[in-house]
């Protein structure tokens, strides 16, 4: 019996190490989701490798890269994160690809209008936590707008939070101008609220994973293919 | 002096390797720790009040899981038929599927368009999701199992003979259970109730699915890390090892009772 449990361990763990197969691995912003997901699967064929993308907010992104995640490209919505990395020396300086800005939201067959009607204490409210670039945009554009935001919820990452407005947990939320405009006429802007220096989405290799595989998909999120979807999904020129 | 006798060597080969790799984690999280600012780090306002909310809402969980999943253990252990099993399986539920399925499920069913929480909210005002009572609810509903497991299991073992013997000398169901069968659970119900607050306490998924995250109304400690990790890892290993030193406390407070009862 021992021995025949010592071989069901040794398959065990010959299966966990074996080596995982040689995907493109690419940590996104959540808020670049419907902008990657059509395009991805095409490019893994152009470039004749799997591409996995993972989408989390941009401050985790940061942590996993400091962390060692094997990740061979960012891609995050905030020049200021990117930057750290960089004085890290763990990514090269990055492109810069799409503009965005953080904007109130609520659903378009709601009774909330107004901004006073977004922010007023018996409505529910969410923002993304302070530190993840939206969540600091909620902040700008609350300073701008003179008025003082007293959230239900600070979500992790813009994903999390625009779930919460469109299943109406939360009636209205400061969330990116691209989410509005890819939740096709589901959303709508409440107008007087809007960060007024848009966010950067930025891409760079990770220099302990780079390689020319990595450098081509860096050319394709900047090419002419990806600039156009980022114009489709609502964002800005880079 | 011990009697010393013969083990067999590949048991004990394994035992240590499992302690090994249960220790390792920890002590990765001792080498992170910024001992030089901890006490700061702990003393700031984000941890009292994560602090403060983690144990409110899982102590009064464990009190209601104990409420709700004495009775159930009992009824399942003491009844026979075909939707016993199937009431085992949903109340083992919680404990298999993912957190953040649970914290979704909650949702469904107990969100402001749920199928309870929406006519809860027409009939008395009261919106669940984002308030502390969220965090109690899916404290609770991850604990319950914990305690409907343990204490079917030791009503199971339990000798029947003093039951019946009272219920012959004329005591009413009611008399029997709560003056003969719960006192002699009581090391169950230690272990029950501890086994329900480490789950309580160490809640993360169905909470931040389900009632969100805010300083002072629904972030617990757990919830307290993950958004530190992301902006300040020092604060988060502070976190994480009060959470070990205040459940460890709680461990060797208890094991006594458990064990030697």
């Amino acid at each position: 019996m021992p021995g025949r449990a010592v071989i069901l361990a040794t398959v065990l763990l010959a299966a966990a190490c074996s080596s995982p197969d040689d995907a493109l691995i690419v940590a996104a912003a959540s808020s670049t989701a419907p902008v990657l997901d059509p395009l991805v699967d095409e490019w893994a064929e152009l470039l004749g490798r799997p591409i996995e993308v993972s989408y989390s907010g941009s401050s985790a992104i940061r942590e996993q890269v400091r962390s060692g995640a094997p990740v061979d490209v960012v891609l995050v919505a905030d020049e200021a994160i990117l930057a750290e990395l960089t004085a890290d020396g763990l990514t090269d300086s990055g492109v810069v690809l799409a503009s965005n800005a953080v904007v109130m939201a609520t659903r378009s067959d709601d009774g909330v209008s107004d901004l006073a009607a977004a922010l007023d204490p018996g409505a529910i409210l969410g923002v993304c936590a302070p530190g993840v670039p939206c969540g600091d945009g909620a902040l700008d554009a609350a300073a701008l707008a003179g008025v003082e935001l007293m959230p239900d919820t600070e979500e992790p990452n813009v994903r999390s939070l625009l779930r919460k407005l469109l299943d109406g947990e939360v009636d209205a939320a400061a969330v990116y101008r691209s989410d509005v405009a890819t939740t096709e006429g589901a959303l709508v802007i409440v107008p007087g609220f809007e960060d007024a220096s848009p966010n950067r989405y930025v891409a760079a290799t990770v220099e302990a994973e780079s390689d020319g595989a990595a450098q081509q998909l860096l050319e394709l999120l900047s090419g002419a293919e990806a600039r156009e979807a980022f114009a489709d999904a609502g964002f800005g020129p880079p | 002096m011990r009697r010393t006798e013969p083990r067999p060597r590949l048991v004990v080969a394994i035992a240590v390797v499992a302690a090994v790799l249960l220790a390792v984690p920890f002590v990765g999280l001792l080498i992170a720790a910024p001992w030089s600012t901890l006490l700061d780090r702990l003393t700031s306002d984000v941890v009292a009040d994560a602090l403060t909310l983690s144990l409110f809402a899982s102590l009064l969980a464990t009190v209601l899981a104990l409420f709700l999943g004495v009775p159930l253990g009992w009824w399942l252990a003491r009844t026979s038929g075909p939707v016993v099993p199937v009431v085992r399986a949903v109340a083992t539920l919680p404990i298999v599927v993912p957190p953040v399925v649970g914290g979704a499920a909650l949702l469904f069913a107990l969100g402001r368009r749920g199928f309870v929480g929406e006519p809860l909210e027409a009939a008395t005002g009261l919106v669940l999701p984002f308030s502390i009572w969220a965090v109690v609810v899916a404290n609770t509903f991850v604990a319950v199992p914990f305690v409907v497991l343990t204490i079917e299991g030791a009503v199971r073992t339990a000798d029947r003979g003093v039951e019946d013997a009272a219920a012959t000398l004329g005591a009413s169901p009611h008399q029997v259970f709560t003056r003969i069968t719960l006192p002699a659970l009581r090391s169950a119900l230690w272990a029950a109730g501890l086994l329900a607050w480490a789950r309580a306490f160490g809640e993360f998924g169905a909470t931040i699915t389900f009632a969100g995250n805010l300083q002072g109304r629904t972030q617990s400690l757990p919830l307290a890390v993950f958004v530190a990790l992301e902006s300040d890892r020092d604060t988060a290993i502070a976190i994480s090892l009060l959470m070990m030193l205040v459940s460890a406390v709680v461990l060797v407070v208890l094991r006594d009772r458990w064990w030697s009862r």
